[in-house]
C-alpha cells in the first residue's frame, strides 16, 4: 500500500472531483427542498377546520 | 470409505469457515445481548453460519447437469441483484417518516447535506489506501448511516464488497450512541452545547402540503438526477401512502408487515455474500475501519456546519451545534442521542424537535447522496 502514490493517482483526482460535485449537489438539492417546503407551506397553510 | 466423502462438510472445513461462523455468532450475540439492530444483525449472523458450512445446500452447489440451486442464491438474484429488497424497505421507511417536523424550522434540512461530508472524506481515504474509485465510493456510503442506500450503491458499484459494507453500515448505525457524543464534545464548547433553540413546536402543517411534498420532491429529483429516482421515488411513494389519508390500511401494512417480511429476507440474503472466501480478507478489516471514519466525519460535518451558520445568526437565534450531528440518516437514534446530550448539559434544554427535524433532513440527504454517487462515479470510470 503506497498512500503517496495513490494520492497522486488519477482515481484520487477523480475522487476529489466527485467530492466537490457531490457536496455541491447535495447542498443544491437540499436548498431546493428547503425552498419547496417554504413555498408549499405558504401556498397551502394549515387551517384549523382541517381538524 | 474416504472420510471426505462420508463427512464432506467437516473434511473441507477451513479456518476461514470457522472465522466466519465465529463472526456469525458474534453478530447474533450483539443482536440479542446488546440489542444492536437485532432485526438485521440476527438474520445476518445466522445466515453467516449457514453459508459457511462447506457444501451448504442454501448456496448453489455443483455445475451443469448436477447443479443444485441454493435458496439464498435465488433470493440474492431476485432481491439484491435487482435491488428489490432495499427498495421495498424504502417504501416501508417512507410510510414511517413524518416529514412535518421539517416544516417547523426548514433550515435544519441543510444539516442533511452537511452531515454527508464523511461519505466523501472516506471515499478519498479509501482511494488513498488503494481501493478503486467504485469500491471507495461504496465504502464511503457506509457513512450515509442508511442500510438500504449502502446496499444499492455497493450492489451497483462494487458487488464484491456488498457483505462487509452492509454489515458495517448496519452495525455502526446501532453504535451511534457511542460514536457521536465524543466527536461532538471534541468539536464544541460547553457554552455551545448549552444553546437553547427557538422552534415553533405548535406549528401545524396542512394535509395538502404533506401530500404535495413527496410528489414534488419525486418529480424534482427525477428531473435533476434520474439515477436517484429509484431511491427517492420508493421512499416518497411510501410517504404518499402514509399522508394521502385514504390508504391507512396500506400504510400500516407497509410500516409493519412489509417492513418485517422484507427485513427478514434482506438480512439472511445479505449473509449469502459473507462466504469465507469473500469475507476473510484484510480488506474487510480496512472497510470496517473506514466505516468508523465515515460516521465520525459525518458527525463532524454537521457540527462544524452549525458552527459556521452561527457566525451569521444573532444571539438568541443561534443553532445548538449538537443538532448538526443529527443530519445523518440514523433515525430517530441520532436525534435521541442529541436530545439526551442536551438534557445532560442542561436539564431544561429540550432539543428533541430540532434534532428530529435535522434527522429527517439526514434521511433525505443520505438518499440524495446515494443517487448522486450512482450518477457521478460511472462518469469517471
Amino acid at each position: 500500500m503506497n498512500i503517496l502514490e495513490n494520492i497522486q493517482s488519477i482515481d484520487f483526482q477523480h475522487a476529489l472531483e466527485i467530492t466537490g460535485l457531490g457536496l455541491a449537489g447535495v447542498f443544491l438539492f437540499m436548498a431546493l427542498f428547503l425552498a419547496i417546503i417554504v413555498g408549499v407551506d405558504k401556498l397551502f397553510p394549515y387551517k384549523p377546520e382541517e381538524e | 470409505m474416504d472420510f471426505s466423502i462420508l463427512m464432506p462438510a467437516i473434511a473441507f472445513m477451513t479456518w476461514k469457515h470457522l472465522v466466519m461462523i465465529a463472526v456469525g455468532l458474534i453478530l447474533i450475540w450483539l443482536a440479542i445481548k446488546k440489542g444492536y439492530e437485532p432485526t438485521l444483525l440476527l438474520p445476518i449472523g445466522f445466515g453467516a453460519i449457514i453459508v459457511n458450512i462447506p457444501f451448504s445446500a442454501v448456496l448453489t452447489q455443483g455445475e451443469g447437469a448436477t447443479q443444485v440451486i441454493g435458496a439464498l442464491d435465488v433470493l440474492r438474484d431476485a432481491g439484491i441483484h435487482t435491488e428489490l429488497f432495499p427498495l421495498l424497505i424504502f417504501v416501508a421507511i417512507g410510510a414511517m417518516i413524518d416529514f412535518s417536523p421539517m416544516f417547523q424550522k426548514p433550515t435544519l434540512l441543510l444539516f442533511g447535506a452537511a452531515a454527508q461530508l464523511g461519505i466523501f472524506i472516506t471515499m478519498l481515504l479509501a482511494v488513498a489506501v488503494g481501493f478503486s474509485l467504485p469500491e471507495a465510493a461504496s465504502i464511503g456510503i457506509i457513512g450515509a448511516a442508511d442500510g438500504p442506500t449502502s446496499i444499492i450503491v455497493s450492489q451497483q458499484l462494487a458487488p464484491q464488497l456488498l457483505g462487509p459494507i452492509t454489515v458495517a453500515a448496519y452495525s455502526y448505525m446501532s453504535l451511534v450512541p457511542l460514536i457521536q457524543p465524543p466527536v461532538i464534545r471534541a468539536l464544541t464548547t460547553k457554552k455551545e452545547r448549552l444553546i437553547r433553540m427557538k422552534t415553533d413546536a405548535n406549528k401545524k402543517v396542512s394535509r395538502t402540503t404533506l401530500i404535495f411534498f413527496p410528489i414534488i420532491i419525486t418529480i424534482l429529483a427525477g428531473l435533476i438526477a434520474p439515477s436517484s429516482l429509484a431511491l427517492i421515488g420508493f421512499l416518497m411513494f411510501g410517504n404518499l401512502i402514509r399522508e394521502c389519508g385514504v390508504l391507512n390500511s396500506l400504510s400500516q401494512t407497509a410500516q409493519k408487515e412489509l417492513a418485517n417480511l422484507v427485513t427478514i429476507l434482506l438480512g439472511i440474503t445479505i449473509a449469502s455474500t459473507m462466504t469465507a472466501n469473500e469475507f476473510v480478507d484484510p480488506s474487510t478489516l480496512l472497510i470496517l475501519g473506514l466505516g468508523v471514519f465515515a460516521f465520525v466525519f459525518d458527525t463532524a460535518g454537521g457540527v462544524l456546519f452549525a458552527k459556521f451558520l452561527n457566525l451569521f445568526y444573532k444571539e438568541g437565534n443561534k443553532i445548538n451545534p449538537m443538532v448538526g450531528a443529527c443530519g445523518i440518516s440514523a433515525f430517530p437514534m441520532s436525534a435521541r442521542v442529541i436530545h439526551g446530550m442536551g438534557l445532560k448539559e442542561d436539564p431544561n434544554n429540550y432539543l428533541l424537535m430540532p434534532a428530529i427535524s435535522s434527522n429527517v433532513g439526514g434521511q433525505i440527504g443520505s438518499v440524495i447522496v446515494g443517487g448522486l454517487i450512482l450518477m457521478l462515479v460511472p462518469l469517471f470510470m
